[in-house]
């Protein structure tokens, strides 16, 4: 697998995923380029691996975690997002994205790996180095506390 | 909350974040520099300051005296003391010098002059010898000096013997001051004297301490080749493919290794690392803490 093949098909999920997992949408392009670049550094570790996905989402998640420590991270959360012309509803995107702020940084992200990145239960552990037992059970946690969110007591899906 | 209902949502959560279209990745110079590249290159900055390349003439007869200055102009010192004044290093004339070309001027206006071989020097002593190794072993006395070669040509073909060897010695001959001077043998060998032991002009050209090996591992080809030849030495360059992830053109070894002493404009021989594999993406653990 090409490297750049894999940046273009990838990167706006990885950007994607970045921001649900806590990154600032500012930052989460930088996060993605920092992950990316220490992916090119060893793609060929990188293409050997069981699933090249997982690892590459585990190589994101430390560098989102690296960064969240590294740098203040005072997020503000506002009521309303810039306006860009879309016609489009956001509000339950907008209220999703709240609910995971206030989740813990280990539920919030079985959840985006689990049902934003597609990752199995197996290469969620794998890329957030938890036995897979664990990701089952904080999946199921994870789920619970996202359904008993405030904010999406009144959104419809 | 079941798992389809998660993905739905987390997708509509997806559609709040504007991506900014991205062009390609710039990933130029971020592949991973060997850590000790910059401890290496340092030490070899070293070790060229260290190397000497010394012109040795004494004073005001640096340029070859033509005939008729030669007569007059002699040095009082003999070729030995001429030899020990520059020869001597800080642990006090056992220093070996190597030159890449002799030029002796003799008594007669005659030059000789020997090039591509060493002249190799220690103190007050001269020796036939091919290296400081066997400078150690064979050290020869001045007077005990060789061929005469008094109408400043080499007469007749020298028995070179064995390396560090005594090369039987010539007949006398001419004025009786004559230079002895040999340097047909495979080994390095220049000897210059006269018969009282004084010489008209002693020229070393290009005259090279023996230095040390300077450590190139960790560098890349043309810095390595680069350092080699201010310290002195010529280069031969191969190639290796690793199996470790290394950047083409860096120096993985060196024969001989870094520390030895060679007379200078010895050949040392690198390994560059050359990937065969295409595209060679290499690099460092990414799950390893950043630099």
């Amino acid at each position: 697998m090409d490297f750049d093949e894999y940046v273009a098909a990838r990167r706006v999920r990885l950007v994607r995923t970045a921001v649900l997992l806590g990154c600032r949408p500012g930052d989460a392009e930088d996060v993605v380029q920092t992950a990316l670049l220490r992916c090119y550094r060893s793609w060929r570790r990188v293409t050997k691996a069981d699933n090249p996905d997982a690892y590459v989402h585990r190589v994101l998640v430390n560098t989102v975690t690296d960064a969240r420590t590294r740098r203040w991270n005072g997020e503000l959360p506002t009521a309303e997002l810039p306006d860009d012309g879309r016609e489009l509803d956001l509000s339950l995107g907008i209220a999703v994205r709240r609910a995971l702020d206030e989740m813990t940084p280990e539920h919030r992200a079985v959840l985006v790996l689990r049902f934003f990145a597609d990752l199995s239960e197996r290469d969620t552990a794998e890329a957030l180095g938890l036995p897979a037992g664990t990701v089952k059970s904080r999946t199921a946690r994870a789920l619970a506390a996202l359904g008993a969110s405030e904010h999406l007591k009144d959104v419809t899906p | 909350m079941n798992e389809t209902r998660a993905r739905d949502l987390l997708l509509a959560a997806a559609d709040t974040i504007d991506v900014a279209p991205s062009g390609p990745l710039d990933t130029t110079g971020v592949r991973r520099p060997p850590r000790f590249a910059a401890l290496v290159a340092a030490a070899a900055a070293v070790v060229i300051a260290l190397g000497v390349t010394a012109y040795v003439v004494r004073d005001d007869r640096s340029a070859a005296p033509g005939p008729s200055e030669v007569a007059t102009d002699r040095p009082e010192s003999t070729v030995a003391d001429q030899f020990a004044a520059f020869v001597k290093g800080p642990d006090s004339g056992t220093t070996s010098l190597f030159a890449d070309e002799v030029v002796v001027v003799l008594d007669n206006g005659d030059r000789v002059t020997w090039s591509g071989e060493y002249a190799s020097l220690r103190g007050n002593w001269i020796s036939p010898c091919a290296n400081s190794f066997d400078c150690a072993k064979s050290d020869l006395m001045d007077h005990d000096l060789l061929d005469f070669i008094g109408d400043g040509r080499p007469s007749p073909p020298l028995d070179c013997g064995a390396p560090g060897a005594a090369v039987g010695p010539g007949s006398a001959g001419g004025d009786g001051r004559t230079v002895y001077l040999q340097s047909t043998c495979d080994f390095e060998v220049v000897l210059g004297l006269t018969r009282d032991d004084r010489v008209a002009s002693v020229r070393l050209s290009d005259l090279t301490q023996a230095a040390e090996v300077p450590e190139v591992r960790g560098l890349y080809r043309k810095e390595a080749i680069a350092a080699m030849r201010e310290a002195g030495f010529d280069t031969t360059v191969r190639t290796v493919d690793t199996e470790q992830c290394y950047d083409d053109g860096l120096v993985l070894e060196q024969d001989p290794q870094a520390g030895t002493r060679l007379a200078g404009g010895s050949t040392v021989t690198i390994r560059v690392n050359q990937e065969t594999e295409t595209p060679a993406f290499c690099g460092g653990d990414p799950l390893a803490p950043p630099d």
